[in-house]
């Protein structure tokens, strides 16, 4: 049997939008000058499940016109407990499979360098599901990349990505941070609840 | 913590009543973060891809950069200096209107600052197992300007009963 919104005729995904599922919890835009790390902290425990939505720019001037992940750390906790998978590529025909285990954080995909043009940012989103159980591992998928409309370097990136970290606390803090580097002026990370 | 002072908010929805190369939606609100567009879709030549531009501008300074898999093999593949940046690079299943879901998400489309960037997410049930059966795809235009309208673009036909639904999204303020 189908639910039917009986307003819209919305079905499936559309009703499930139509019916607010996801609440705003907090959102953070960069300012004049940069910043080091982003935090959302005291992250209510009354959702299902969380989704980060981010466009950004990262200040690595040793590597102008690459790109990479943000450092995701859930709690404070820096220390070898996060495994981390991802498939992508660069639009050259190649994917790219990667996998590593007992990393210092895990990470959102993905995000440009410094930028000859400052105006080309990366766009990602990522889900966190069942962050506030205390029996189970928990878990971040995303989704994300940019384009440069480039013919040569770095010309744009496209990634799957998912990181698991070992521990079954609820997550009650999101650290987003760029290394020695800072997110640029107009990024942007947004923080929402999804209700069960 | 912020308080709370959004939702999504359904902007428009459009069910195609006849078939069309193009849906165009305008007078986009500036008021909200991110949009969402939702859409159910069969085109009328097996294998077309699905485009999209914004604000009526039809030059050359649109890209994308897409990630997919056929059930067997795994690619990417990029468009550079285009009249549209693709949201689905090939919709099989011909004739209905089911036969792909694409969900888009435009996010901070109203600044005045950066490049505007999408990310799409996109399923075919496709009857060609050469065509993406899943993709993902980054899109950009090279302009600083604020999304006002965007016209959703196949190269033959979109076909009867497609569904197309934007939605708004807010942040917390």
């Amino acid at each position: 049997m189908s639910i039917t919104s009986a307003k819209t005729g919305a079905t499936g995904i559309s009703l499930a939008l139509e019916n607010n599922y996801m609440e705003p919890i907090a959102s953070v835009l960069v300012g004049a000058g940069t910043a080091a790390e982003i935090v959302f902290d005291e992250i209510p425990q009354n959702y299902r499940h969380l989704q980060i939505r981010a466009i950004g720019q990262v200040t690595l001037s040793s590597d102008p016109g690459g790109s990479g992940g943000c450092g995701v750390n859930f709690n404070k906790d820096f220390g070898p407990n996060y495994t981390r998978h991802e498939l992508g590529g660069p639009g050259g025909g190649t994917v790219a499979p990667y996998a590593i285990a007992d990393l210092s954080g895990g990470a959102l995909q993905r995000f440009p360098f410094r930028q000859t043009n400052d105006n080309i940012y990366g766009v990602a989103i990522g889900d966190i599901l069942d962050y506030s159980n205390s029996t189970k591992f928990k878990t971040l998928k995303n989704i994300g990349g940019f384009d440069k409309n480039s013919a040569s370097g770095v010309t744009g990136d496209v990634y799957m990505n998912s990181f698991l970290w070992r521990s079954t606390a609820p997550i009650s803090t999101i650290s987003l941070t760029t290394g020695v580097w800072n997110w640029k002026q107009h990024s942007r990370i947004s923080l929402y609840g999804i209700k069960g | 913590m912020a308080a709370k002072t959004g939702t999504f908010t359904l902007i428009a929805n459009n069910t195609l009543g006849s078939a069309t190369s193009s849906v165009t939606f305008s007078s986009i609100p500036q008021t909200y973060t991110d949009l969402r567009l939702v859409i159910n879709c069969g085109t009328s030549t097996n294998g077309d891809g699905i485009f999209i531009r914004f604000n009526g501008d039809t030059s050359s300074i649109y890209s994308d950069t897409g990630l997919w898999g056929t059930g067997s093999s795994a690619s990417t593949g990029r468009h550079v200096a285009a009249t549209g940046a693709a949201l689905s690079i090939a919709t099989g299943g011909s004739t209905t209107a089911s036969s792909m879901i694409a969900l888009v998400d435009f996010i901070d489309y109203s600044n005045t600052t950066t490049y505007k960037s999408f990310i799409s997410r996109a399923g075919n049930a496709t009857s060609t197992a050469s065509y993406p059966a899943t993709e993902i795809t980054v899109g950009m235009r090279s302009s600083t300007s604020a999304i006002t309208s965007f016209t959703v673009l196949c190269a033959s036909n979109i076909v009867v009963g497609s569904t197309f639904e934007l939605y708004g999204i807010e942040a917390a303020k």
